[in-house]
């Protein structure tokens, strides 16, 4: 299960969202898959697929890809933690 | 002899559309100074004046409890450590700030605190009630308020300068602060300047009266606040290069107004910059392009003269 970290800051510009790390200052752009994830959280990355899977009509294979790197992205920058 | 109690202009003043209330025993040295820093309001909020209230009193600091989170805080004269819990701060192990929409209170040890520490402490209680502060310069006219911000050096005063003998009011030369509902205000009281920056854009103001000066010899040169509250209409960025989408505008405002500690400041210029980047132009601008655009963005001058 993936949450989203109390610490973020997010201004939401309709087709991309702009995190702001309050702790560290730093700042990361998501665009329209990205926010979709996002704003599905908390969430396991199953479920994420699965939404990715069906808004944008992907196979599963390539949607659980896609899943993982913005996952990757987002723990790696502390914008999300695994609970 | 002992020292003649304060009067309540000294412990009861506006500050943006607060009002702050300082306890008897703050002493005169902190009320002086703290009232020259803080004590500009803002002309449209009189009504609300009454609020909104900060207070400033001297005591012990609460406990730290055991579930804050220590920050490292920049400072302009070095770094100080910020504890955090909600909307309550440990700040420098100085003051402590609980942080509210309509009260905050401000709690300084008897040992007192810098100024950095208190600049801290009254941008975190302002940011708790949605103002926002911006590192930039406030220009006004009749139009409204432009912000021109810009990283250091790349010439916001010499833009006011210029601006102002121009005859355009300046309402801040870098402690501009925008409001919940827009309105836009400064709580500088001066526009410091080099001579050699006045010989070249304002040659008028070198004359006269002996100047005072900041301890880098600049002259300080007295900004007047308008009469009325008038509106951010847009933002002008100094040294930037090509156009600003969405997610550039955000990354510009959280670079001009920092990260608020307090969860409640968090909060509200979050909201904030979803709003300012939406309704109010940015735009990159040069220099010499400035003298061009704000007569073009804010139509005429609030005044004939050049105060």
């Amino acid at each position: 299960m993936w949450q989203r970290n109390g610490d973020v800051l997010v201004t939401d510009l309709d087709d991309e969202l702009v995190l702001m790390h309050a702790g560290r200052s730093e700042m990361f752009s998501l665009n329209s898959t990205g926010r979709l994830l996002w704003q599905a959280l908390p969430a396991t990355e199953e479920t994420l697929t699965a939404l990715l899977a069906t808004t944008f009509e992907l196979p599963g294979g390539q949607a659980q890809a896609d899943v993982r790197a913005v996952l990757n992205d987002l723990s790696v920058r502390h914008l999300i933690r695994a609970v | 002899m002992a020292d003649a109690p304060p009067t309540p202009e000294q412990t009861a003043w506006p500050s943006l559309d607060a009002l702050v209330n300082c306890a008897p025993d703050v002493p005169p040295t902190w009320l002086d100074a703290l009232r020259y820093d803080w004590g500009l309001g803002c002309p449209a909020q009189q009504s609300a004046a009454a609020a909104r209230r900060i207070e400033v009193q001297v005591g012990p600091l609460p406990p730290l409890p055991s579930g804050a989170v220590t920050r490292e805080v920049a400072l302009p004269d070095g770094a100080a450590q910020a504890q955090v819990l909600g909307d309550e701060l440990w700040l420098g192990g100085r003051l402590h700030v609980r942080l509210g929409a309509r009260l905050s209170v401000l709690t300084c040890g008897p040992q007192g605190a810098g100024r950095d520490l208190w600049a801290l402490a009254f941008t975190e209680a302002h940011r708790a009630a949605g103002w926002v502060p911006l590192h930039a310069a406030l220009i006004a006219g009749q139009g409204g308020v432009v912000a021109v911000t810009g990283p250091s050096g790349a010439g916001k005063t010499t833009a006011c300068l210029r601006l102002r003998a121009a005859g355009w009011t300046v309402l801040a030369e870098d402690r501009a602060w925008i409001g919940p509902g827009g309105q836009a205000a400064g709580l500088d009281r001066t526009l410091r300047a080099l001579d050699d920056s006045l010989a070249l854009f304002a040659p008028e103001w070198l004359g006269g009266a002996p100047a005072h000066r900041d301890g880098r010899g600049k002259r300080l040169l007295p900004l007047a606040a308008p009469p009325v509250s008038l509106p951010l209409t847009a933002v002008l960025l100094l040294g930037h290069a090509g156009a600003l989408g969405p997610a550039d505008r955000v990354r510009e405002f959280w670079q001009a107004t920092g990260v608020p500690l307090g969860a409640a400041g968090q909060q509200a210029v979050s909201a904030a910059a979803q709003r300012l980047v939406q309704t109010v132009l940015w735009r990159p601008a040069g220099r010499e392009e400035l003298l061009s655009l704000v007569p073009e963005l804010l139509g005429a001058p609030l005044h004939t003269d050049s105060a």
